[in-house]
């Protein structure tokens, strides 16, 4: 009887085991094989997202997510107002539980184009370091240069998306500051006397 | 029971000792704060400030009297025509004048470098140790905090009033956090000295011109290249020495004198 316990018991846990792996790891359909991985065409970010997402749940599409990403911008800019951010947010963040971005991957898309944090901003070594072309193969222009390419981003994602030119004048004002903080730093690094 | 409480209250305050000390680190990198003006900074640039109010005052004068003859040249056609007596003593006047005020650059330069180089450098040890080796370039932005960087009129202003204003801007913000105003400076400083260095270069070659002679017989290219760079420099776009007292004014002609002359 005890032994029958044990074994029933040694079951129903491993079951449990298995269906929870199983709600952990999200199955992707199988693409029916006249499936084709489309482009969102709508107007309507709202429906152009669930279009993109209904699309990206299918693993052979995922290769696209990027193009379509651009698309879902483009289909905002049709309609800009602040309530876009949260949109493109909660569509990252489903690319994450999804699979098909990683959490640095999604934070970094986020910012990008909608907060005044600058993600082109290196964050493993000294500034010194990317002072020096030499020794990091980036030098004070190319930090600058990746700089202002990201302030381009975040004027597509606060003003023709969000429609919001405080939030804008605010990432541009913090650019001139880093921007201005870099070229002092690289100065005083590449002085001959130090 | 006293030895057995003992090591306890000790252990407990070595707990407590870590966890405030990790919680003081935290807070202090969310929000780095530089101290970029000691002391010495502060007085480097007044003294400067002061070197530069005494070059703007010694070539006002000079400049003002030189523009004024210039256009005095231009507008009764001295350049169209040769050697005609009143367009002459235009030209002498314009060359004495540039003479004087190369002499004034020539002694004041100097002394303007020796006091602006001491603010850069020192500028320049703290922005290296603070930003360059001690923050990646994420640091940098994230030691922006949330007040505003202050406004620097770099570039509008003369040399003195920049100056004036930085000492201003220091005291005004009781040393806390600005970075921004630090490195405003140090680059202003550098281009300053770079600009020194090559105006001694230019003084040094237009004495040599003037002293062999070649200098005189009209307004060259050179001259007004000169007087165009030290009145960017030094005065900024505003013009101060427009509004410049003149010395001594029979030094300039007027257009009736000179037509006077032209008609002699």
């Amino acid at each position: 009887m005890k032994k029958l316990n044990m074994i029933s018991l040694i079951g129903i846990t491993s079951l449990a085991l298995l269906l929870g792996a199983c709600n952990g790891q999200a199955v992707k359909p199988t693409p029916k094989p006249s499936f084709a991985c489309t482009q969102p065409n709508s107007k309507n970010l709202n429906e152009a997202v669930a279009h993109a997402k209904g699309t990206l749940s299918y693993e052979k599409c995922t290769g696209m997510f990027f193009e379509i990403y651009d698309r879902l911008l483009m289909i905002a800019e049709g309609d800009p107002k602040v309530g876009n951010k949260k949109v493109f947010r909660d569509f990252l963040i489903w690319s994450k539980n999804e699979g098909i971005l990683s959490n640095k991957q999604m934070k970094q898309m986020y910012n990008q184009h909608f907060t005044t944090t600058f993600v082109t901003l290196p964050t493993k070594y000294k500034t010194c370091y990317y002072c020096s072309f030499s020794q990091s193969g980036m030098g004070e222009e190319k930090l600058l240069s990746n700089m202002d390419k990201e302030l381009s981003d975040k004027q597509r994602g606060m003003m023709s998306i969000m429609n919001n030119k405080n939030e804008y004048l605010q990432a541009s004002s913090i650019a001139n500051s880093v921007k201005l903080r870099i070229e002092a730093a690289c100065h005083a690094c590449n002085s001959d006397d130090m | 029971m006293r030895k057995r409480t003992l090591p306890k209250v000790v252990f407990s305050c070595l707990v407590i000792g870590t966890i405030l000390m990790c919680f003081i680190t935290t807070v202090s990198a969310e929000t780095p704060t530089l101290q970029m003006f000691p002391k010495e900074v502060t007085s480097y640039i007044k003294e400067t400030g002061q070197e530069a109010s005494s070059l703007e005052n010694g070539v006002r004068g000079p400049i003002a009297i030189m523009e004024k003859n210039m256009k005095l040249y231009n507008a009764t056609g001295c350049d169209k025509v040769e050697r005609d007596p009143g367009c002459e003593s235009i030209i002498k006047n314009i060359n004495n004048n540039y003479n004087k005020m190369l002499d004034v650059m020539a002694a004041s330069l100097p002394k303007m470098k020796r006091s602006i180089k001491k603010t850069n450098t020192s500028l320049k040890k703290r922005i290296h140790s603070n930003m360059g080796k001690r923050m990646t370039p994420a640091d940098l932005q994230r030691a922006i905090g949330k007040s505003a960087a202050p406004k620097v009129r770099k570039g509008r202003y003369s040399l003195s009033k920049r100056f004036a204003q930085y000492n201003k801007l220091i005291a005004s913000k009781g040393n806390n956090n600005l970075t921004d105003l630090a490195s405003d400076m140090y680059l202003d400083s550098a281009s300053v000295i770079e600009w020194i260095d090559l105006m001694e270069g230019q003084i040094a070659q237009q004495k040599t011109l003037i002293e062999i002679g070649q200098m005189y017989g009209g307004i060259n290219d050179e001259m007004i290249g000169v007087v165009g760079s030290v009145k960017n420099v030094i005065f900024g776009e505003e013009g101060d020495y427009e509004n410049a007292e003149l010395p001594d004014p029979s030094t300039v002609m007027s257009s009736e004198d000179a037509e006077m002359k032209w008609n002699y």
